[in-house]
């Protein structure tokens, strides 16, 4: 065996030791209270519309999608209505499971539903949501806890995967990576690039000559011969050097 | 139905914080799962890692940014003078008498393009602001039934790229068959 196949088998234990762990989710359980108002907040500018008579469809609207299903405004407002108590229903931990993944779906749903309701905190909210209904919450600090404990039945915190856990902490570090990279590292390259063709389109034509003279490996050079070429270039670098230009006419003097 | 039998060595707790050689505190002593499980836990992370680079990727090449997150656009501003062209030719302010009573900031809304009299900042950056913006025109152009007067809604937009000198542009409705009937 050679080390290069130790080396990638430890990888892919390593991988698999993330992938396949198990632990407690108390301490998530508190993303799971927050992100209940925080989802509230969200839908909070569709509701003050709703209250007021308006739809998506009454105002400018772009779907992402040519497929995608529009629903009737009061179905709309149903499903709004609906999503707000599920949000606060996964708060309190009353059927975790089937209201997050419902708060979830209609963030979804309505996120895509415009290009003009995107925005950066939104899709993080959804990804949060979405986490949260897939994790098994709900054991800890939950009305659903409460009556399984009021009733005598057992509550189940036993050790569950973490993996969604992990797909959402690569989330967070992506967050990160990508916005980092596309201020920093994306800008700087745009900006460089202009400038590069600014400066090439601009520069002064010594260093014009100078850059056709150099490139591909300094082997280019307009005539075959060594004294044409240098009676070339001294005829060119005096010309610059004078500030001469070259028309059908002769070489005039250029105007300042 | 086949199943590993695997024995977790480490306990993790919701911090994902693993405790090597702690067996004594454990909490997973045994884990039996089906081979689907195990391979569907794999193939689920797999994909959602590919979309989310994938969209990643996309986002520069595409004017909205989903799931991109490119959360810092250039400091860039616009503004934005819409005027109806009626048959006649005559050109009048979008902010002046409508034919059926409409209002710009009472059709558009979001990512400041309710208000685009005034110079302010592109949201999500000038590309997207652009087509959000277009696709606004032509959303008014097809969805203000009660005017019957105007022929298509014009948009002489000015902006700023990162403070530069500014800019004008110019964005057209498509042609309305309402004026024409």
């Amino acid at each position: 065996m050679i080390a290069s196949d130790v080396t990638g088998r430890r990888g892919v234990a390593r991988v698999s030791v993330w992938v396949d762990a198990v632990g407690c989710l108390r301490a998530i359980e508190l993303l799971r209270i927050a992100v209940g108002p925080l989802t509230i907040a969200h839908l909070w500018p569709f509701l003050e519309d709703a209250v007021r008579g308006f739809v998506y469809s009454d105002r400018f609207y772009q779907p992402y999608f040519a497929w995608y299903p529009e629903v009737p405004g009061d179905v709309y407002v149903a499903l709004l209505w609906l999503a707000v108590g599920a949000a606060t229903a996964v708060s309190f931990g009353v059927a975790t499971r089937w209201t997050a993944a419902y708060t979830a779906g209609f963030v979804a749903y309505n996120l895509f539903l415009s290009r003009a309701y995107f925005s950066h905190n939104r899709a993080f909210l959804l990804v949060m949501l979405v986490g949260v209904a897939v994790l098994p919450l709900g054991r800890w600090w939950s009305v659903d806890a409460a009556l399984r404990a009021w009733r005598g039945r057992e509550i189940d915190r036993s050790d569950k995967p973490l993996w969604p856990i992990l797909v959402m902490r690569f989330e967070v570090v992506v967050v990160f990576l990508a916005s980092g990279w596309s201020k920093l590292v994306a800008a700087a390259r745009a900006d460089w690039r202009n400038r590069i063709d600014a400066y090439r389109q601009h520069r002064p034509m010594v260093e014009r000559s100078i850059a056709w003279l150099v490139a591909n490996g300094h082997r280019r050079v307009r005539y075959r011969g060594v004294e044409r070429n240098r009676i070339a270039l001294s005829v060119r670098a005096a010309t610059i050097n004078l500030g001469l230009t070259w028309n059908p006419t002769g070489w005039p003097i250029a105007p300042p | 139905m086949v199943v590993l039998n695997r024995v977790q060595d480490y306990s993790i707790d919701a911090g994902m914080t693993v405790n090597r050689g702690r067996r004594d505190s454990a909490r997973a002593p045994a884990v039996a799962e089906s081979v689907l499980r195990w391979w569907a836990r794999r193939v689920v992370i797999g994909l959602v890692v590919a979309m989310q680079l994938s969209a990643i990727v996309a986002a520069y090449g595409s004017p909205h940014k989903v799931f991109g997150w490119q959360m810092f656009n250039a400091s860039s501003d616009w503004q934005a003078e819409i005027v109806r062209v009626e048959s006649d030719r005559s050109r009048h302010n979008i902010g002046e008498q409508w034919p059926g009573d409409y209002e710009w900031g009472q059709l558009v809304f979001g990512r400041g393009l309710e208000s685009p009299f005034y110079r302010q900042h592109a949201q999500g950056g000038l590309d997207t602001t652009f087509s959000l913006f277009q696709a606004a025109l032509d959303w008014v152009a097809d969805n203000t039934l009660g005017d019957d007067r105007t022929v298509r809604i014009e948009a002489v937009v000015t902006f700023w790229v990162n403070g530069r000198d500014p800019v004008q542009r110019m964005f057209v409705s498509p042609d309305r068959v309402e004026a024409s009937q």
